[in-house]
Parts: structure tokens; sequence; C-alpha cells
């Protein structure tokens, strides 16, 4: 007979992380069944949800390259490889632990994976043409990756700016999404006339059903409204939107919408709690008196409403905001590599059942 | 005022009576539904735990109410030590714990021990994790072979020359990864290979001794040897020259 109650098992088991996880399989066949139950997964995943973390792709040697560095604050610093992509990948957007991954020698192919459990789809092509006549960069300018936990299903979305052969620009932004439940590909246009820096590419945020930017301007953020195939234009608070100086970047927190503004001396925190009246709240106000000297090269990437990571040129520090104290999670020596917070994403452990 | 101080009355499974405050005793969801629900004079009894743990349930409820309402002057820091240092008790006692919280519906504590188990098996193999929880092996060989093979990444190890080793913490007989500013004890153990070093003392080293732990217990440890240590920011790299799978 065993000690515990089943219900204390999954408490347990819930808060192992995936590898271990999945090794308890083969405990006993109940344990095996637990695992792939539906009621565990969601308590699985609500566990995990209150662990942020971040992953770090690391220009390293080339035997490390489809390999990325997590940190997280319940097991520090660990390693993730994507080698059974079998391909070599670039992180290009992650969702609710799901990644969305491009070849680098293949144009125009992409992956969606999960790098816990190792489970991947290969996006079937795009018959579209514009996937190479994307403009400038001839690939496309926003991707995004929207991955449903609840529904076990997810979209990906390339979008961008499409110059017609022979034509100069014209603001004609072409945006393309693929779903996992059809698993095709659908293509619609409209006109857009917003750049995107780095940082706004790479901090994309699904929240209610949409996918969000912050424009390079940072005069709103632009959302796509994934059921009706919509982009609508989301406005900041006003103290953001007429601060001068100010770095603004664009986070999810707890599955609310979430700004942070950073000044010489000051981090503030906004939320939008309301997201149908588009009300903004400042949640915490964080004097950057203790990093004073690392704040020009700091970017965040992650947040729950009990701390924040964020990332340097070389280092990768946490805030909790209930004892206010700042900790470093991660430094790396080789100055020569490319900064951390170049192709850092908020990351968190998920698993869904396999189908 | 009355309500501050009320006391209720609790009776454990070994009829021991303890009388603590309300505000202490409704951390249990249950007995918070008892009381509002029956008569708040009687006592109410927690049938399933013994005198012995309830009290020590009690310290923590207490611990815990006392620092939420600013009564204790406990920074979240020291908070987190004093749990971590709650749960350093023996197995048999953390299973009542877990036991107790479930039964008593105190969410907190159910994580923090259920966390602590759930750390405690993190790096064991199954037969050691079916002993632990007095689990019977319903595999026939090949069922469980089959297992095995179908989540086979579960089960391998990163090996290799230059393979970066820092994951599946078992902290069952040794100290945990304890911040403090004079120093850190990291534990790391990496299925069979288990150490414990300080890193301050790691830091003037070049080259540790790594033990693995073979199937066995009663056959000697085999020594690997580690090539190059990195030591970060309280995190370690190693460097481990083997091949080995659970």
């Amino acid at each position: 007979m065993g000690i515990f109650p089943d219900e204390v098992i999954l408490q347990i088991l819930a808060r192992l992380p995936v590898k271990p996880l999945f090794k308890t399989k083969t405990v006993c066949k109940l344990w095996y069944r637990l695992v792939s139950d539906k009621y565990f997964i969601k308590l699985y995943n609500e566990v995990s949800a209150k662990n942020p973390m971040v992953l770090i792709e690391t220009s390293g040697s080339p035997e490390s390259r489809s390999s990325l560095v997590c940190v997280d604050n319940l097991r520090g610093v660990s390693e993730v490889s994507l080698d059974f992509l079998k391909d070599r990948v670039k992180v290009r957007a992650s969702c609710n632990g799901l990644l969305c991954c491009s070849s680098i020698p293949d144009k125009g192919v992409y992956y969606v994976c999960n790098p816990m459990t190792r489970d991947f789809k290969l996006l079937p092509r795009c018959r579209e043409r514009p996937v190479t006549r994307f403009y400038p960069d001839g690939e496309a300018t926003l991707v995004g990756l929207a991955c449903d936990v609840s529904k076990n299903k997810f979209n990906v979305v390339l979008a961008g700016y499409h110059r017609t052969f022979g034509h100069r620009p014209d603001g004609t932004f072409i945006c393309l999404i693929f779903d996992s439940d059809s698993n095709k590909w659908k293509k619609f246009v409209s006109h857009r006339d917003d750049h995107f820096t780095h940082m706004n590419k790479n901090q994309v945020v699904f929240v209610n059903g949409a996918l969000h930017w912050l424009t390079g301007s940072c005069s709103y953020i632009l959302a796509l409204d994934l059921d009706y195939d919509v982009w609508r234009k989301i406005s900041l608070p006003d103290e953001v939107s007429y601060g001068t100086g100010n770095r603004v970047y664009l986070l999810d927190s707890d599955g609310c919408l979430s700004l942070i503004q950073i000044s010489d001396a000051w981090m503030n925190i906004w939320v939008m709690k309301d997201y149908e009246k588009e009300v903004w709240y400042m949640v915490d106000r964080v004097s950057l008196r203790c990093i004073r000297g690392l704040v020009p090269g700091i970017f965040p990437i992650a947040q729950t409403g009990e701390c924040i990571f964020l990332a340097t040129h070389k280092q990768v520090l946490v805030y909790h905001q209930k004892s206010r104290v700042w900790k470093e999670m991660y430094s790396v020596k080789n100055s020569a590599s490319l900064p951390l917070w170049f192709s850092a994403y908020a990351f968190r452990s998920t698993i869904f059942p396999s189908d | 005022m009355g309500s501050t101080s009320t006391k209720i009355k609790l009776r454990t499974s070994d009829q021991k009576v303890f009388e603590v405050e309300k505000a202490v005793a409704v951390q249990s969801q249950t007995i918070k539904y008892i009381y509002e629900n029956g008569c708040p004079d009687s006592v109410i009894h927690v049938h399933s735990v013994s005198g012995d743990i309830l009290s020590k349930i009690l310290d923590y409820c207490k611990k815990h109410v006392n620092s939420a309402a600013g009564k204790e002057d406990i920074s979240p820091e020291e908070l987190y030590e004093w749990d971590a240092n709650f749960v350093k008790v023996d197995q048999n006692t953390l299973f009542d714990l877990i036991l107790a919280a479930n039964c008593l519906k105190i969410e907190s504590l159910l994580d923090l021990t259920c966390q602590t188990v759930a750390n405690m098996i993190k790096g064991k193999r199954p037969e050691e994790i079916r002993t632990t929880f007095n689990i019977k092996n319903d595999y026939t060989i090949e069922a469980e072979e089959a297992v095995r093979r179908e989540n086979k990444w579960a089960f391998d190890m990163l090996g290799g020359v230059g393979t970066m080793v820092i994951e599946e913490l078992a902290d069952d007989t040794m100290s945990k990864c304890v911040t403090n500013a004079k120093s850190r004890v990291c534990v790391i153990a990496a299925n069979q290979i288990v150490m414990m070093r300080s890193i301050s003392k790691l830091a003037n080293k070049k080259s540790i001794d790594v033990y693995k732990q073979p199937q066995n217990p009663t056959t000697p440890r085999i020594k690997e040897s580690v090539k190059q240590i990195n030591v970060g920011t309280g995190f370690i790299e190693l460097f481990f020259h083997f091949k080995c799978k659970m």
C-alpha cells in the first residue's frame, strides 16, 4: 500500500523538472498514466507558470551551437539542447513553453518545439511567395508564436512589409498565419507604417487571444487579434508616451500585458490589469541605485508578480519584489560573445498531452 | 476586541488538546470550514494528525501569520530560511507533515513539503523512488524496458567533453543550496554522481574528485576525473569526460 494518496503524489510530481518527471513513468503503471492525465498536466502547468525562466542562445563554440542556457529561480543554470531538431536553428519566438525556430541553412523552414519534452513539429512550407520577398531583410519583420495551453494549439505569425517586384515599397504589410489545428497557412494584407527595434521584435506577448508588439516609436502597442485577423493599436499610459529619455519594454506578467520603463535611476512597472477597458496600473517603482553601473545596458526579459529577470551584456539578474533584493543568477566570462540580452527569451516549462 | 484573541481547541488522534489563536488555526482551510460551520465552542477533532505533528504545524502557521501581520520583524529572506530549516527533518516526519498539510488543507505548507520531496526524488532511480514511497512495481521486465525506450532521452546522461552538467539537484541527504554572503554550499547531483563542496574551496582548485555511485552500494565508489572547473557566481560549470547511462 503506497504511503501517499494519489492527490499528494500529483502535487509532488507537479514540482519535478520535466526530465525527472518523465523518468518516473517507469516507477509503476499508475504513475505512467498520471503523467499523461489531463488534470495532472493542467496542475503541472499551473505550478510551473509560477517559475519564470530565461532562455539564452549562446554564441559559443560550434559544438554547443544548438544548445541554450536556461536560467530560473528553482534550478539556477542549466543547459537545454535543440539537437533533436537535427538542423541548425535560430530561436525566433517563445510562448508558454514552446519555441518557434527558423532553420539557418534553409530559409523559410520553421519549427515549433517544446525544448523540455523534445516534441517538435516541422511547419509545412508556406506556398505564398512573399515568404522570400519580405522587405527589407528578405525575411519577416515580426515573428510571433501564440501558444494556447488550454486549447492545446498554437499559431505562428510571420508579418512584414512586402515589395512587389520592380516597384518601390508601398507600405503593404503581409501577414501569414499558421494554425496548428488546420495545419495550414493563411494570408491577409493591410497597410502599416511602423518600424520595430531589435528588442521590439524579440519581445512579442501573447495574452487574451492576441499577439502584441511595441512599436519603435513607443507610441503604441500593435496587437494582432488571432480570432478576427485584425490589427489594432493599444495606447500606452500617458506618463510613458510623454516621458522622454526612457527606454520601454513590453513583457507578460502573469497573463497580463506589462510595460517596463527604465530611466537612469528608476524602473517603473505597468500592468494592464483590465484588458477590456485598456487601463494601465503602475504596480511598482523600483530604485536602480544598487545596480547603477549596469543600468545603461540592462534589459528586462521575463517577469511574474513576484520577480523580474533582466539581462545585461554578460549577466542575468533577478529582482525579487517582496524582499527588494537583486541577485546575479548567471554570468559569462567571455566578453567576445554577443550580449546576453540580444537573444534572451522569456520561457516556462510546460507539458502538453501527447496526441 | 474579542475576535483577535479568540482561541480554538484542537484535539489530535492521540488525545492531546491544543488551544490556539483563531488566526493561526484558520490557516488550515479544513479547520476554518469546521469552525465557521460547526459549533465554535466545542473542540475540533483532527483525527488523522498526532500531537507531535500538530505541534510542528502550529509552529509553522504561527510563524507565517505573525510575519504576514508584521508582528514579527522577519524579512522574506529570513522566512524562506526558516521554512528551509523547518523541513530539515527525518523522512517519516516529513511524510507525516505532508499528509497532515493535505488533510488540513494548508496550501503553503503543502507546497513547501511537496517541493522538498520533489527535490529529494529528482536524482533517484525508479527503484529508489519505489522504496521511498512504498510502491509496488507492477511492470513486467519487458514492459518497463519498453517505457524506458519510449522515453530514452529522459534516461540518457549528457556526456562527453565540453558538456555542462548542472541539473537534477538531489538533496535528500545533503545540504541544499544555501545563499548567504559568506559562503555557499552547492550540491550537484547528476544522476549517480554526487559531490558536495564549498565554493570558496573550489575556487582554489584546478580539479576535483568526483565519485560515481555504483549500482551496488557495497562495491567501492569509482573515481572519475574532472577536466576543468569554471566557478561562476555560485554556479559551477564542470566539464566531464565520461558517458553514463541510468
